[in-house]
């Protein structure tokens, strides 16, 4: 039996005070100095702890605080009261919610996976990925007993072209050569950031961080430069068609991504006529024309077909109605089913993988694996306040970053999402992840169960 | 150099949250720090010496119009620790302007930005503390 | 104790109300606002006043129309009040701050409260809170409250095993020794007891402390079996086979090495400091004839032991459920998603298997077309809030619920979810910290379960007379008394 796979997490706190949700308001003046001062009850030590950085604004408490009101409620003169801080609302976007930039920091400081107590708190559903579960395995199917290691699931993917069937000589050798197929053990890949302070403290970061966990991560002409040498076989360069087959950033790597264009079939053939062994794979942008062109790629001979939506996870289309990454990657998937030719290429999508739910999620509409970009950001402690974008400083200093101390975090970040992984495969029965993919069955989707339960009750169209 | 500012502002009774800070002090004069709070009250004394120690050359709490605070007297309460703070600067040497207060009002928005171009013109006149002090 | 509401304020010196009722400097002790005020929100503390009872104001719009407002008749202008700003940070989509806090006045009261606040349904934005209770269009004849059935039946078998009528159509879910406190666990049996209903001792062994509620216990047999034995089984009317629960559907448990103290080591027949896993799933149940055997299993042991069936909510959950009746379950327990006490992994609670408002119709749907629903009584758990979530479970197919946060927070839980961290529930709930444990006594946690029941019940009984029924087992399965907002 092979290794088992492990992510060792090492605690790596934070360097700068985060942004917490909480606001303690404190009416100093009017305290009447107790003995037994319910700041010095506070089970966390929050008070005592209290920390203010005057570089950055930020209060500690605001992050230390459970939110337990404890002290509030036994102030003998109500001197504390709380409310929300503004800063932590303000944080990231529509989509990147400041939940989800918490959730990520958590997992980046500890490497352990977000566990609370008192049931679920958030909406019932939601648009995207919220609008689906996945399904668990009573009674009378087995269940796999994996994150206590008593059951190995493997959460490996082979990237390249599955051959269909294998043919034989007389002699019984092999008739066709067998592709070359790069193996991850975890189906994730650092994809290119959108935006971000991006220097090479990051970019050594990520490279040392996909070294440390096995992984690939893509690399553009513009970031390439001879620092990454040693991290050549975790590279993947994300390349114009036309490149010359001798640039130094393709040398000693196991796969390449070019973008695509009409003529892309002729360009591949000639990177492959160059080095047969490497894995050539195609960024197709997610939009309507996206199955057709994967389709058609397919039927080339590509490898592997990387679809990408935007950082947000909409495909890219003019007008109000964007589909979701998880809706659009079902279509193309189930065309390549109804193809009858979905085996026979890998995979790999990206946009709006935000937190680790989503990985398995992605896999379930249709894809082999994921390429993730914010979420590594944001675990080198980015507030996605996009101050970048417009020339300003970034807040937490990236470009001063140290790259093992980033790395860490972001293996901390793949060892949270590796568990999750293995306990979401555990409840539904599955013990390898190329089994996962595709697998609708084992997930509900909003769509249905509320057509099935609620429709057929209340009938009708609703509203 | 130019002058550095801190504003602590009251997200409640104010629509104003730094963005549009440039319109308003044309000319790009100072470097603002904008850190938002639910509430002015919760700027502590300590807040703004720190901030002062910190490098910043002028200080200054936006608050909600009298009456209006969410917790009823933070703005109140605000103003006197910004009083507390300034005779704490002045003791020091540092001078007893450093740290002004505005109450907004939603409906005359020029009051918050006269208030701001205020602290501008205040700020090139003492030049920064760190010279001044010594 | 006896079985009656008693007034059970909060163990904290202020409850945290809708309205923020500030006295100023101004004030001259005057005492006049304690004569204004009608709801007891100003008192007099010795010479001076005290802090506002703020919790108690209704607010300024009832107020001035009443002319009982505080802030205008003050000689001093010394008062002022506005919506508390301190609710934005209590509460989330499920629980909101108005539904907490009216679940913390009905523990204090027994009655809804007088504020104006949602006390029904939460925000979630789906399942319970978009279902509305739909009355018949003519009145139905007057029903006197006393006439109102709100018992249930437990084994509808009709077998050689008990029959059990619980006064209430619910019961008590399962929380371990160990992972909340003595005091807890007995106040909710207490409880339990004087309602004539049941609690549950959990995975964590059956501590002597509960035996005096042996008639009132559900024992739980997990995937780890820890304490069960012969004689725990044998002491109660009820045995519960725990398969999945809906927080963590799928996942075994896991305590950390440094919970299991002395006292909890000895009640699970383990070691002291060393981790506990309870596996996922019964390594021995892989099929209906495997549960069947587990079923007689328990059946040898206390022959008239009523047996439930605790399952989560898979896609296949009909099927589950009829093959657990088949393997001769009394009760059938759906433990949905969004639910559990305990301290469970965020990734599992929002994203494995169905919302309860999803499975409870299924079952009932499928029991009903087997021909078998008349057989076995149907639990739902997960995500069970208010008393007309209770209504709507029924209603939806179920025959009665389980609770477990609700009575959490009846006991002043902020739903602060920090369980696991530290010293455990700063609140002295969930903790075997013995200085936390002691925030709480017996007698006011088990009070304060009573009340927040003998308000539910009300509410039953109200809207039960709405919809003209005497019994609340008239409401099973009648899906035209709901409305969704989503559908016309």
């Amino acid at each position: 039996m092979p290794k088992k796979y492990h992510i060792k997490p090492t605690p790596a706190a934070p360097r700068f005070i985060p942004v917490g949700r909480s606001g303690i308001i404190d009416w100093e003046e009017d305290c009447l100095k107790c003995t037994t001062c319910v700041k010095k009850r506070c089970l966390y030590d929050v008070y005592k702890n209290r920390a203010y950085d005057a570089r950055t604004l930020v209060d500690s408490i605001d992050y230390q605080c459970k939110n337990c009101f404890s002290c509030i409620q036994n102030c003998p003169r109500g001197v504390l009261s709380k409310t929300i801080n503004p800063e932590f609302l303000r944080m990231g976007d529509a989509y990147w919610k400041p939940d989800i930039i918490h959730n990520t920091w958590f997992q980046a400081e500890t490497g352990r996976i977000p566990v609370s107590g008192a049931g679920y708190r958030g909406p019932f559903s939601g648009p995207g990925f919220d609008a689906m579960w996945t399904d668990m395995s009573e009674i009378v199917r087995p269940t796999r007993d994996g994150i206590h290691g008593r059951e190995y699931i493997s959460t490996a993917i082979d990237i390249g072209r599955k051959q269909h069937h294998i043919e034989f000589d007389a002699s019984g050798a092999a008739r066709i050569e067998m592709p070359p197929l790069v193996e991850i053990p975890l189906p994730v890949i650092f994809n290119p950031l959108p935006f971000g302070n991006i220097g090479i403290s990051v970019t050594l970061s990520m490279a040392a961080a996909a070294r440390q966990i096995g992984g690939l991560m893509y690399v553009t002409p513009e970031t390439y430069a001879p620092f990454l040498k040693p991290f050549m076989s975790q590279l993947v360069p994300l390349i114009p068609a036309d490149m010359d087959v001798n640039a130094p950033m393709l040398q000693g790597v196991r796969m390449v991504e070019l973008h695509y264009a009409p003529d892309i079939l002729a360009q591949v053939q000639r990177l492959k006529s160059h080095c047969s062994e490497r894995v050539v794979s195609i960024r197709v942008p997610l939009n309507p024309d996206a199955k057709t062109i994967t389709a058609a790629l397919t039927r080339g001979g590509v490898e592997v077909v990387h679809l990408f939506a935007d950082y947000r996870g909409n495909e890219f289309v003019d007008g109000d109605s964007p589909r979701f990454v998880k809706d659009a990657l079902r279509d193309v998937h189930t065309h390549l089913v109804n193809e009858c030719i979905r085996d026979e290429v890998t995979l790999i999508v990206s946009g709006g993988i935000a937190l680790a739910e989503h990985l398995p999620k992605a896999i379930i509409c249709g894809a082999d694996g994921a390429a993730i970009d914010l979420p590594l950001l944001i675990a080198l402690e980015c507030r996605v306040c996009k101050r970048c974008v417009t020339g300003k400083s970034c807040p937490v200093e990236l470009q001063n970053l140290d790259p093992a101390y980033g790395a860490q975090r972001i293996v901390n970040l793949m060892c949270s999402w590796w568990s999750q992984l293995i306990e979401l495969m555990g409840a539904m029965g599955i013990r390898d992840v190329r089994r996962v993919r595709g697998e609708a069955g084992r997930a509900m989707f909003f769509e249905d169960l509320e057509r099935d339960t609620f429709g057929a009750i209340f009938g009708g169209q609703s509203k | 150099m130019k002058p550095q500012i801190v504003l602590y502002c009251c997200t409640n009774s104010t629509t104003f949250s730094g963005e549009d800070i440039e319109k308003r002090i044309p000319g790009n004069l100072a470097d603002f720090k904008i850190s938002r709070l639910p509430c002015s009250g919760r700027t502590d004394t300590l807040y703004m010496v720190r901030a002062i120690e910190n490098g910043a050359d002028m200080v200054m709490v936006i608050a909600c119009p009298d009456g209006c605070c969410q917790f009823l007297e933070g703005n109140r309460r605000a103003r006197m620790r910004v009083r507390y703070a300034n005779r704490l600067l002045a003791e020091a040497g540092i001078g007893d302007d450093r740290i002004h207060m505005v109450n907004v009002d939603p409906a005359d928005d020029q009051i918050l930005t006269t208030a701001l171009q205020k602290i501008v013109v205040r700020a090139l006149d003492m030049g920064p503390w760190l010279t001044t002090s010594s | 104790m006896t079985a009656e509401i008693k007034k059970t304020a909060s163990r904290f010196r202020h409850t945290i109300g809708k309205y923020r009722v500030v006295r100023g400097r101004q004030c001259k002790s005057c005492a006049g606002c304690v004569v204004t005020c009608p709801h007891g929100v100003h008192f007099k503390a010795g010479a001076r006043m005290g802090t506002p009872r703020d919790y108690l104001c209704v607010g300024p719009d009832i107020c001035k129309q009443h002319g009982t407002y505080c802030v205008e008749k003050c000689p001093n202008a010394a008062l002022s009040v506005a919506i508390n700003p301190q609710i934005k940070a209590l509460g989330d989509f499920r629980w909101t701050a108005e539904l907490l806090m009216s679940t913390w006045y009905q523990a204090e009261t027994g009655e809804l409260p007088t504020v104006d606040m949602e006390y029904r349904v939460g925000n979630s934005g789906g399942g319970f809170d978009k279902l509305r209770l739909k009355y018949p269009e003519t009145l139905p004849s007057e029903i006197a409250a006393d006439d109102i059935d709100t018992s249930i039946e437990l084994n509808k078998r009709e077998d050689n095993a008990h029959r059990i009528t619980i006064s209430l159509p619910l019961y008590q879910g399962g929380m371990s020794f160990g992972s909340v406190s003595d005091n807890t666990m007995i106040s909710r049996a207490k409880a339990a007891m004087l309602w004539n209903t049941f609690g549950c001792t959990g995975e964590g062994g059956y501590p002597e402390f509960l035996y005096p509620f042996d008639r009132h216990m559900i024992t739980q047999v997990a995937t780890g079996l820890f304490g069960v034995k012969e004689e725990t089984v044998q002491r109660v009317r009820i045995v519960e086979f725990k398969y999945a629960q809906g927080a963590k559907p799928g996942l075994g448990g896991h305590l950390l090495g440094d919970k299991v103290t002395e006292r909890v080591a000895k009640m699970r027949e383990a070691v002291r400091g060393s981790a506990l896993f309870s596996p996922f799933p019964f390594h021995s149940v892989y099929s209906v004839e495997d549960h069947k055997k587990h079923v007689d299993w328990i059946k040898a042991m206390n022959p008239k032991a009523l047996v439930s069936v605790k399952v989560s909510t898979p896609a296949d959950v009909d099927m589950v459920a009829i093959g657990s009746y088949y393997a001769g379950a009394h009760i059938v327990h759906l433990d949905g998603s969004y639910g559990g006490t305990g301290a469970a992994p965020d990734i599992a609670k929002k994203n494995i298997a169905m919302p309860i408002e999803y499975a409870i119709p299924k079952v009932h749907r499928f029991l009903v077309e087997e021909g078998v629903r008349d057989r076995v009584t149907l639990i739902a758990s997960g995500g069970i809030r208010t008393a007309h979530d209770i209504l709507k479970a029924i209603a939806l197919g179920a025959d009665g619920v389980v609770e477990g946060t609700a009575g959490m927070v009846a006991l002043e839980c902020t739903r602060c979810s920090s369980c696991e961290s530290g010293r455990g529930c700063p609140r002295g709930i969930a903790t075997t910290d013995p200085e936390l444990a002691e925030m709480m006594t017996v007698e006011w946690g088990a009070q304060r379960v009573y009340n927040l029941y003998a308000s539910w019940r009300k509410q039953i009984v109200a809207e039960l007379r709405k919809l003209g029924m005497r019994s609340i087992r008239e409401l099973v399965g009648r899906t035209d008394c709901l409305r969704h907002l989503d559908y016309n």
